[in-house]
């Protein structure tokens, strides 16, 4: 049983070697931004007392195929276009938060970056599984 | 007959991996490409090199971007065995700074790997950085000057030409930190007790062929 149970530990050793390698190269490519820290659920949103400020960073069409209630557009290629409204919109009250159309989209993660490091504000978050989770019905 | 388990096991992980890695019709040259484009470019642009290594023939069904920025097009769509081909991704800079990160799917008749992600990595230089972009006075806070901080970036012969204010309530100038590298924008909003916004237009010199313009936007609240 004991020379079993030696040989299994060694294959086991063995294949962590490529696991290791294949976990630093995702880590490096970033391809675990899914668990990047400024994204909230949408259960949390709707618990905050704050005012929010949603903020669409959709292709125009998506947004005219629908988008959340009170929501302004904003996206980093009409970005000049756009951010006066969204400026106008927002009160040192509120708290933004940005959503694309899912999971899987970066767009809302690069404007929420841009608003809190170029532009300044201060509470802004992106929303977990964006504008899918909130047609979900998810809310 | 114990001491055959580790090799057997062995050559049988090898042998699916090997499979594994030979069952793709499509074979990429890289599913990503490191771009970094110069100040006077508009636009960046990736190629995404193929080959069908596979025995039928491969048709890609559709190129498919998430981003308008990215504009992604194929020469033909259907490849013999051995033929190779190439998807071109265009990348429009715009307004964008810093590290920018897209993706193109590629979905084509291949059972086994129906779709591939193509990745761009784009890493734009700033030329000029300001902070904050907002300088905004809530109804309360007393209407004191509040300021921008100007920087020229990575070493570039940038100047500060004119700054220049939309609304004639909203006025401005500009400080010196280190020449050449680093400015202070002070912003005065005038006695007012309405609301107020203007938008500080911030002109440079460089790069000559296409000077950078940037914005600073500014809001005063009505006074309580």
């Amino acid at each position: 049983m004991k020379p079993l149970l030696r040989k299994l530990a060694v294959l086991l050793a063995v294949a962590m070697i490529p696991a290791s390698v294949s976990a630093w190269v995702f880590w490096q490519q970033g391809k675990w931004s899914v668990f990047r820290d400024d994204t909230v659920p949408l259960s949390e949103v709707a618990q905050w007392k704050n005012r929010v400020l949603w903020v669409d960073a959709r292709p125009a069409a998506d947004f005219a195929s629908g988008h959340i209630p009170g929501a302004v557009r904003l996206t980093e290629e009409e970005w000049e276009e756009l951010l006066p409204e969204l400026l106008n919109a927002w009160g040192p009250d509120c708290a933004v938060v940005v959503y694309c159309s899912s999971r899987k989209c970066q767009a809302s993660g690069e404007v929420a970056r841009r608003l809190r490091e170029q532009v300044g504000l201060k509470a802004v978050s992106v929303l977990r599984g964006g504008w899918e989770d909130w047609k979900g019905g998810r809310r | 007959m114990r001491s055959l388990l580790f090799p057997i096991a062995s050559a049988l992980l090898l042998a699916e991996f090997a499979a594994a890695s030979h069952a793709q019709q499509l074979r990429w040259e890289s599913e990503e490409v490191n771009l970094t484009p110069i100040p006077t470019d508009a636009e960046a642009v990736a190629h995404f090199k193929f080959k069908n290594v596979g025995a039928q023939e491969a048709q890609i069904t559709a190129v498919n971007s998430r981003c308008s920025c990215t504009t992604p097009t194929l020469e033909k769509k259907r490849f013999t065995p051995g033929e190779s081909g190439e998807v071109k991704v265009v990348f429009t800079i715009g307004s964008k700074t810093g590290l920018q990160e897209k993706t193109v799917t590629v979905e084509n008749n291949d059972p086994k790997r129906p779709y591939t992600t193509l990745r761009i990595k784009v890493a734009i230089p700033e030329v000029v950085q300001l902070r904050p972009t907002f300088l905004y006075w809530s109804p309360s806070e007393p209407l004191t000057p509040k300021e921008t901080s100007i920087k020229i970036m990575n070493g570039f012969p940038a100047k500060v030409v004119t700054v220049e204010s939309s609304n004639t309530l909203i006025s401005t100038r500009v400080e010196t930190v280190k020449p050449g590298q680093e400015y202070r924008l002070i912003v005065m909003p005038g006695e007012t007790v309405q609301p107020a916004v203007a938008k500080l237009t911030i002109k440079t010199d460089y790069p000559p062929e296409n000077p950078k313009t940037f914005f600073v936007h500014v809001r005063v609240d009505a006074r309580k």
